[in-house]
């Protein structure tokens, strides 16, 4: 298991958004985490990723618990993820090259002369050019941002993959381009995808597995014909905000 | 630093007001030439450290504040911790050290700016020429006042820095927060200037400096 939730209870003051939530996600799958706004989707991203505390329940990441573990250990498993954040959380200081050298910097001895090869090569991976690597971020369009946030995600060639509304605010054609990247990613390189988001297009063209969040637990799990099958309200109406629901290529079932 | 202009001129003003008053007293009693004295000690000792960390409380550390408030939104924050760095280590010791590196270099701007206001209204209204007042300054400057006066620059700008970041980095998730956290940051950075201030005039008094 390369993320195993176990009764996650997460809770903000009187608020209850996780109410004993499990979810595992095995190696090489592609997974698509959505709900209604405020079902704790970043939340739960957030908990995975060692960035909050669930108020009970155990988090694990690739076998290590993000909130237990000692410091070494979990300097190692940060080593064997990256984090696309939804804006793209580049470092406002630093230029794109910069951005996505610091992970590299920080966590392997790559000499210095060997950096700015590395970088091209992550950058050409996220399909940017050479040349946007002396970009700063304020410079950069939104599709811009997310490639090279993605690049910086990619960095340390992680194992698993995290992504926050991977395509949101990107128009249709880029943010197709960004799926099929995804799907490059997960089937040739292996990657195992946690994706958050609320795009039916992502959905329907690259995502095998579909996990709804709702009233604080997983209220459906599976492909898309398993998720459509699952009688509840925010369901129906999420998939029924387009008119022609296709069932995902074939080729996609594996 | 982008901090000298401003710094230079509030502090050269104060030193005119401080002359200029002084000097309505002082001639009084035909004793203008102790102007000098009473600016060199109230400039060096209180006034210039204690202005000039209120202008670095406005601009530094209304800026940290922003700063961090900014990256906490864009979840730049966020990122630094996932790739397992400590934002207290590459966001807040930088800007701890380098205000408490500079304020004191800019007391010292402050100091000079200010004594040369005095001087200047010295020689403009006290019959005071430049060369008596150059004179009469080296006699009246004591290193001791001065020293204290220094000493207290890089205290002031460590309370201003960590309040600047702290109310950064506990900005919520919304851009209204910013603002308040920022408005926040300069009343505290002030009120600590302040009181810290009052901490060192009464310490100093016990130890009899």
């Amino acid at each position: 298991m390369v993320i195993e939730a176990d009764g996650v209870v997460t809770r903000f003051g009187r608020q209850t958004v996780h109410d004993g939530l499990s979810l595992q996600i095995r190696r090489g799958e592609l997974v698509a985490l959505i709900g209604g706004s405020g079902s704790g989707k970043s939340v739960l991203l957030r908990e995975i990723l060692g960035l909050q505390r669930p108020t009970a329940g155990s988090v694990r990441l690739l076998g290590t618990d993000m909130w237990r573990a000692p410091p070494a250990q979990l300097a190692a498993t940060r080593k064997r993820f990256g984090m696309m954040f939804q804006e793209g959380a580049l470092f406002s200081s630093l230029d794109v090259a910069g951005n996505v050298a610091t992970p590299l910097r920080e966590h392997t001895d790559t000499p210095a002369e060997l950096l700015p090869r590395l970088v091209n090569l992550r950058l050409a991976l996220a399909g940017l050019g050479a040349d946007a690597g002396a970009k700063m971020p304020a410079q950069l369009s939104g599709g811009m941002k997310k490639r090279a946030a993605l690049a910086r995600a990619l960095a340390l060639e992680p194992e698993v993959l995290f992504l926050d509304e991977p395509t949101s605010g990107l128009d249709p054609i880029t943010a197709r381009a960004f799926d099929e990247l995804l799907a490059f990613l997960n089937c040739d390189l292996g990657l195992t995808v946690l994706m958050v988001t609320h795009d039916l297009d992502t959905l329907l063209s690259i995502a095998r597995r579909v996990v709804v969040l709702g009233r604080g637990k997983v209220i459906a799990d599976g492909s898309i014909d398993e998720v459509l099958a699952v009688d509840d309200a925010w369901i129906k109406s999420y998939f029924s905000s387009r008119h022609t629901v296709q069932p995902p290529p074939a080729a996609a079932g594996a | 630093m982008n901090a000298i202009p401003v710094v230079a001129l509030v502090t050269f003003l104060i030193g005119v007001v401080m002359a200029y008053m002084l000097g309505l007293q002082a001639e009084k009693y035909g004793a203008s030439i102790f102007v000098v004295d009473g600016v060199a000690l109230g400039m060096t000792r209180e006034f210039s450290p204690l202005i000039v960390a209120t202008i670095m409380a406005g601009r530094s550390g209304a800026a940290f504040t922003a700063q961090l408030g900014t990256m906490k939104l864009t979840e730049e924050i966020d990122a630094i911790r996932t790739l397992g760095l400590d934002p207290a280590q590459v966001l807040v010791l930088p800007r701890v050290l380098a205000l408490v590196l500079t304020l004191p270099l800019l007391v010292f701007v402050g100091n000079v700016a200010g004594i040369a206001g005095a001087m200047l209204m010295a020689s403009l209204t006290l019959d005071l020429p430049a060369q008596a007042f150059i004179e009469r300054l080296l006699v009246a400057l004591s290193p001791r006042h001065y020293v204290i006066g220094i000493v207290k620059a890089p205290v002031f700008a460590l309370f201003i820095a960590v309040i600047g970041c702290r109310m950064g980095l506990s900005v919520s998730r919304d851009t209204r927060s910013i603002g308040i956290h920022t408005t926040s940051t300069v009343v505290q950075g002030i009120v600590a200037v302040i009181l810290l201030d009052a901490v060192f005039a009464v310490v100093l008094q016990k130890l009899g400096l």
